[in-house]
């Protein structure tokens, strides 16, 4: 009850037009909706006991043919499905003794004959009395120490010798090398977008031929009245005479004059050198295409 | 419900072979609960009735996830909110009309509902809800209707005590207004 009070003092104090409203269910189901149970739900449920049931039959079932076969396995042993003659199995041996001797007599072998009466009687494999007791102190009789040991040497040279060689001192000077490694750290490919290069330099050489042939011009120029500025002067140049300029000096924009001009100490801080290590440089050269480089 | 029965519920439910009656005492003791809360937040009969047996079929996919940490009630809740807001969302992307705005004219819609039964105020009330958002929506009607506590609601939506109650106020500043206009 405290918890409704405190539900509609907050409503009043929000919304008191909507605390004015009766509060009322207008929604309605179908008559008798919760009684008749869930179509789907009863599905689920339905499925799963008849899953349950099929299971428990099949087991049922198990049971029952586990039940027969003990009750019946009694007399299923019992019963004789392979008949043999009477008394097959006592006179079997004299029987196979007697088509022996009867195939001998169609391809005699005198001592296939003898052996055959001696083998039905005799074990023909005979060893001296007290064999197997001595055999072990013969054995070690026959083996002398000297004989031992000189076979224990032949196995432990055997053992001793390898095929491959080493360095002298390896394993000395090993430790060292393995520091003297791990301190120094490794040198990195730098890699040079010369596309980027090509063009940085051309837009240099052009201010610079400006420069020069602005200089050029005041050189020539005797009349000490010239005002003219080097920019004016160099706007003066005509875009035929930049484009000589260009082609007469095109070697200096080579790829191999570029990247040796690149790899001296004083271009170290150019924004498109990039220190790479082993893999990204691996990466790099498989994928060179996608760097535009014009190689 | 009491705990008395949750705990009935659990223990036919934990034997294993009476799992199928666990169920069928769960569905029995919360399906009017789950039912009208549904039917509150998607209106029509025929809508509710696919939401709630969702929820069902959910629960009991479910049931041996629920770690009994807080009430069964308010997990039953939580499930049946998702499927409504789900179920909304469906709705929207396949209807033309927003249902958030006030083009959406829920109350012919409704007064056309033979599982409708309410006067004029009530369609509009109704439809001052229906333009709320869901979430809003959804607070709204658990503490309007179903006179839920804020400390259980936040169970329920997952949402802080505080944000609720700010959403509340919203929502129902909104409905104020709504049922103020002509």
């Amino acid at each position: 009850m405290n918890n409704k009070n405190e539900i509609l003092d907050e409503l009043k104090t929000l919304a008191p037009s909507l605390a004015g409203i009766a509060k009322q269910n207008c929604f309605t189901i179908p008559k008798n909706y919760f009684l008749q149970g869930m179509p789907k739900v009863s599905a689920v449920a339905d499925i799963l006991e008849e899953q349950a049931t099929k299971i428990q039959n099949d087991f049922m079932y198990l049971d029952l043919m586990s039940e027969i076969l003990a009750d019946n396995f009694a007399d299923i042993a019992n019963v004789e499905v392979f008949k043999v003659p009477k008394n097959y199995f006592e006179t079997l041996t004299e029987n196979v003794v007697a088509y022996k001797k009867a195939k001998l007599a169609i391809e005699p072998n005198v001592e296939s004959a003898v052996a055959l009466d001696a083998s039905f009687q005799t074990n023909k494999y005979a060893v001296p009395e007290n064999y197997f007791d001595e055999l072990s102190q013969n054995i070690l009789a026959k083996v002398t120490v000297a004989d031992l040991s000189a076979f224990e040497k032949a196995v432990e040279t055997q053992l001793n010798e390898t095929v491959f060689t080493l360095p002298n001192n390896y394993f000395d000077k090993l430790p060292q090398s393995i520091l003297n490694k791990i301190k120094t750290p490794e040198k990195s490919a730098k890699i040079i977008f010369l596309q980027k290069v090509r063009n940085a330099l051309a837009i240099a050489a052009t201010l610079a031929l400006f420069v020069a042939g602005a200089w050029f011009l005041n050189l020539d120029k005797t009349d000490a009245t010239n005002t003219q500025s080097i920019n004016q002067q160099i706007a003066q140049l005509s875009t035929e005479e930049v484009k000589a300029y260009i082609a007469s000096n095109a070697y200096l924009f080579e790829s191999e004059i570029l990247a040796e001009d690149l790899m001296e100490e004083d271009n170290k801080n150019l924004f498109w050198q990039m220190d790479l290590n082993a893999d990204e440089l691996d990466y790099y050269l498989q994928n060179i295409e996608e760097y535009n480089l014009n190689i | 419900m009491s705990k008395v029965t949750e705990e009935e519920i659990f223990a036919k439910w934990d034997a294993g072979d009476t799992k199928e009656e666990a169920f069928k005492l769960l569905v029995t003791a919360y399906q009017e609960k789950l039912y009208w809360h549904i039917r509150r937040m998607v209106h029509f009969h025929d809508d509710a009735d696919d939401v709630v047996q969702n929820t069902f079929i959910k629960v009991w996919r479910n049931l041996d996830k629920f770690k009994r940490q807080s009430k069964l009630y308010t997990w039953l809740y939580r499930i049946a909110t998702n499927e409504s807001l789900t179920f909304l969302q469906k709705k929207k992307r396949k209807g033309t009309v927003a249902m958030e705005t006030k083009d959406y004219d829920l109350s012919a819609d409704l007064k056309a509902d033979p599982y409708f039964d309410g006067n004029e105020i009530q369609l509009k009330l109704q439809q001052a809800i229906a333009i709320l958002p869901e979430k809003q929506k959804a607070v709204f009607n658990l503490r309007y209707f179903e006179e839920m506590k804020y400390d259980e609601m936040s169970e329920v939506l997952d949402t802080s005590v505080g944000a609720l109650k700010a959403s509340y106020h919203h929502a129902v500043k909104k409905v104020e207004k709504f049922l103020k206009e002509d």
